[in-house]
């Protein structure tokens, strides 16, 4: 996997190089949009990583280019603003997912392997981890055989966790997804949430399914590394 | 010019004044009406009694010795029982003809007493007789004296209807002029009024909006011109400082990514010693801290440059209130605190609905934070004239009195517990959102008993 990074700021770009490598990735820079655009156009590449504000141009023109030459390959903004106008904004250009600066490399790595993997999710009507059911036409969730009483924000929390099961989902992107931005920096919420959903989940049972990452967020079983 | 009228407004003093100098303008005018009416009146009786006096001297003057032909040519000619006039000819106390009573018995001629000195046109007044005597010298050096009279009333009569008209009509003109002076004034201050709806509407959301110019060059006109130099003054101020802000929030977050990035990169390795390990945590920690008063403050730079109130669409708050309390109910659950859904009518309201709930995610939290375990949090919706009214009231530990408005202040904290997380500055972003749609965010509580925050916000007009 191929990733290109658009990043002005030389130490930050430092970071991200070494952190993307660190996964295993094969990472190019580049420090402005210009140069940006010459690497899209040269090279094969599977994922951008762009910072928004660029000494020659904003990254959202940068965005429109490269959406007019390639309408699939996902690309992550990275950006100091973090209001919902300039976010909706951002969307529109055609930018996959964002993330606010400061971040974590942990959430910018879990954010930039959902973006490679995406499309993968299946839309399936039923899944199933262990002995752990969802029927997601029925809303109804069953473990080893017996159904589970859950309120609506439980399921949709189990239900995001399930169909990324095995990938680590930061507090953050749970609360973008199954809460809204009303919630942002309310994280605490997820771990009030997934506390509940664990008692109802893998209390009484020898395998707990839901795993809590160390300071990055949650995973349903079986979670890689 | 809404509600009552306001005793002490200029409007009511000016009109006041304007009636009490009307009042006495029209009431000197009357006055000096009534007098020259009368004096003329007065004159025009005297020269007719007198020329009617000169009159029957001619007449009678040669037939003093016949009585009899003396009443029947002055009764012809002036007949004074029907024409009320009073007639006496009389010489050294001897009464030689006087008229009689008249008709309309409005004076009675014989309690006219003769004239005691003689003196040529000697005018007197008897009830409402006016009376002139003259004295003639025969040719035997005998003097005559020939007192002519006239009734004063058809005199008096159109004086008096002169008068009451006056004083019916007096009231009327100043009611008339009252009510005139008013409307007039309304319409004089019509261009302020505008003025005043129109700068109720300026939020610095749309800085384009200025007052508007009536374009008659008055000194209204000139006020607006005025007061908008000043709006753009400081609309720019605020420009600047909100620009300031953001560009300073911006700058912050980039060497904080690359201190966060090289922090988690040293964190990262295995062999650390403990104690390192223990600072860079601790660093760490200062980060996120610095990060999350950032993201505040660049919330906050945003809120005020925008006005926090960009989309509007109509909102529910009772629908988003349950929404809300849907979505947290388990923080409450957690702490065992009842936190129960409000039962109200939808209650409209014009807005960001994001910005909307980020307010009651924010009540909500800090309701359920520093509420003890076992406790309650409750919200209340009703609607109170043109406002919805939103309360969100704890069994808490409350706040201090003199702290609730330092509580809406950024940064501010009640305890110095740098254990609580966020930078103090959720109120503040809660309290801006509301102002920015027209509203109020206040706390409401006692100390020991818990808090009770209320958010106002003017009913949707459909």
């Amino acid at each position: 996997m191929r990733i290109l990074i658009v990043e002005d700021e030389a130490k930050l770009q430092a970071i991200l190089e070494r952190g993307l490598r660190g996964e295993g990735f094969a990472v190019d820079t580049a420090a402005g949009a210009q140069s940006g655009l010459d690497f899209i156009k040269s090279f094969h590449y599977d994922l951008v990583v762009l910072d928004l504000l660029l000494p020659d141009g904003s990254g959202v023109t940068l965005l429109k280019h490269l959406r007019d030459r390639n309408k699939t390959l996902p690309v992550l903004i990275l950006t100091a603003r973090s209001d919902i106008e300039s976010k909706t904004l951002t969307f529109q250009a055609g930018a996959d997912d964002y993330l606010t600066k400061p971040f974590s490399m942990a959430e910018l790595t879990l954010r930039v392997k959902a973006l490679l993997r995406r499309g993968s999710v299946a839309q399936v009507d039923e899944i199933r981890i262990e002995d752990l059911e969802m029927n997601r036409l029925t809303r109804q969730v069953k473990r080893a055989g017996k159904r589970l009483e859950l309120s609506p924000k439980e399921y949709s929390l189990l239900e995001y966790l399930m169909l990324h099961a095995g990938r680590t989902l930061s507090r953050s992107m749970i609360v973008e997804r199954v809460w809204d931005q009303s919630f942002e920096g309310f994280t605490n919420i997820v771990d009030v949430y997934v506390g509940h959903l664990r008692r109802k989940v893998d209390e009484g049972f020898d395998v707990k399914l839901i795993r809590t990452v160390r300071g990055i967020g949650y995973c349903i079983q079986p979670c890689e590394d | 010019m809404r509600g009552l009228v306001k005793w002490r407004a200029v409007e009511f003093r000016l009109l006041l004044f304007y009636c009490l100098l009307l009042l006495s303008l029209g009431g000197l005018f009357s006055m000096f009406t009534v007098a020259s009416f009368d004096r003329f009146e007065k004159e025009a009786l005297r020269t007719d009694v007198e020329d009617r006096a000169g009159e029957i001297w001619a007449i009678g003057g040669g037939l003093l010795n016949q009585p009899e032909v003396l009443r029947e040519l002055l009764e012809r000619r002036f007949s004074p029982e029907m024409q009320n006039r009073f007639i006496r000819l009389s010489t050294g106390g001897h009464v030689i003809y006087q008229s009689g009573p008249p008709v309309s018995r409005e004076f009675d001629p014989r309690t006219v007493p003769l004239p005691a000195r003689m003196r040529a046109a000697d005018g007197r007044n008897y009830g409402a007789l006016y009376v002139v005597a003259m004295d003639f010298r025969q040719p035997d050096h005998r003097v005559v004296t020939v007192e002519s009279g006239q009734s004063t009333v058809f005199v008096e009569t159109p004086r008096d209807n002169l008068i009451s008209s006056l004083l019916l009509g007096l009231p009327v003109l100043l009611a008339f002029a009252a009510l005139g002076g008013y409307f007039l004034m309304r319409q004089a201050w019509a261009p302020l009024s505008h003025m005043i709806r129109a700068a109720e509407a300026i939020t610095f959301n749309d800085p384009h909006n200025s007052l508007p110019l009536a374009g008659t060059g008055d000194r209204i006109d000139v006020l607006a011109q005025a007061l908008n130099r000043m709006l753009d003054r400081l609309d720019s101020t605020y420009q600047h400082a909100s620009r300031f802000s953001a560009d300073a929030a911006h700058e912050l977050r980039t060497p904080l990514a690359i201190v966060r990035g090289e922090l988690e990169f040293i964190a990262g390795k295995a062999d650390l010693r403990g104690d390192v390990r223990a600072a860079v945590t601790s660093i760490g920690d200062e980060v996120r801290r610095l990060t999350d008063m950032t993201s505040d403050l660049l919330t906050i730079a945003h809120l005020d440059s925008m006005g926090g109130k960009k989309e509007h669409a109509s909102v529910d708050l009772a629908a988003l209130a349950t929404e809300t309390i849907e979505q947290m109910y388990l923080l409450a659950e957690e702490k065992h605190i009842r936190l129960e859904v409000p039962t109200s009518p939808p209650a409209w309201v014009s807005g960001d609905r994001n910005r909307l709930k980020q307010v009651l995610v924010n009540l909500l939290d800090n309701a359920i934070k520093y509420t003890p375990e076992g406790g309650e949090v409750e919200v209340q919706i009703q609607s109170l004239g043109s406002v919805v009214q939103l309360t969100v009231r704890d069994t808490g530990i409350g706040i201090p009195v003199e702290h609730h408005e330092d509580v809406f202040q950024r940064f501010f904290r009640i305890s110095t517990n740098r254990g609580q997380k966020g930078a103090g500055l959720g109120l503040s972003i809660a309290r801006s959102i509301c102002q920015a749609h027209g509203g109020t965010l206040t706390a409401h509580s006692i100390s020991g008993s818990g808090s009770e925050f209320r958010l106002e916000l003017p009913i949707e007009r459909i």
